[in-house]
């Protein structure tokens, strides 16, 4: 009974089809091919647990032993590194930030329109008569110049005056 | 804060110094990342693109300031 479990497993293993004199009517894997008389079964009977334990311990338990040992490091070790590599890419990505203010900020104080590349004309128009600018503030505030004055309140008699600058 | 890059001119219009900048980094970026892929550059942080556009931003901010 315990050779016949060999054979069952080492007919699952290595793919001989060899059926056993007990066990044959229950396999149905091996209905179609030809039944063996009982010598050569119990022939494959004596030699096969030979080769079958000579054969396990020699491939099976040695590499899923050694191999996944050595490249796994302890939980604590994958930790510190997950946490330190993290840590760095923050630190890399604050200094990208404070190098884009400075950028910024250089930008913002020397900008690129200097004398000769970019002729901003400012033209100072200022009324000649004391008032609030109601209309076409808006204009003069978009373009950095005050050109046209366009009415001025309380006051406004003389708007050509206003205007002549 | 005083300009020493010469103003660009292509064909009549006048170039920002940040686009010559951003051409300079990218020409040192370049030569320098086969010294990262030796160091292992990408194998000490945890987003590798990240990292690498930091380390751009990095070097024109340091062109900017020094040139």
């Amino acid at each position: 009974m315990q050779l016949a479990d060999l054979i069952l497993d080492d007919q699952a293993t290595s793919k001989i089809p060899e059926p056993s004199e007990g066990v044959a009517g229950g396999s149905m894997l091996y209905v179609a091919s030809s039944a063996p008389s009982k010598e050569a079964g119990a022939a494959w009977e004596r030699r096969s647990p030979v080769a079958y334990t000579s054969e396990r311990p020699a491939v099976q338990p040695m590499p899923t032993l050694k191999r996944p040992l050595p490249k796994r490091p302890g939980r604590v070790a994958r930790f510190a590194r997950a946490t330190l590599k993290t840590m760095a890419t923050l630190l890399i990505v604050l200094a990208a930030t404070l190098a884009a203010v400075l950028i910024r900020n250089y930008y913002i104080a020397a900008p690129c329109t200097r004398d000769g590349s970019v002729r901003v004309q400012v033209a100072n128009v200022a009324p000649q008569v004391s008032g609030q600018i109601t209309e076409g503030a808006e204009r003069a505030a978009g373009y950095g110049m005050a050109l046209n004055v366009e009415s001025v309140m309380d006051g406004g008699m003389n708007r050509q005056e206003a205007l002549r600058a | 804060m005083t300009h020493s890059v010469p103003q660009l001119t292509i064909g009549g219009v006048l170039v920002a110094p940040l686009v010559i900048y951003a051409a300079a980094g990218v020409a040192v970026f370049a030569a320098l990342r086969p010294l990262l892929h030796l160091v292992g550059f990408n194998r000490a942080f945890r987003n590798p693109a990240v990292a690498e556009l930091s380390l751009y931003v990095l070097i024109l901010a340091l062109l900017i300031v020094l040139f």
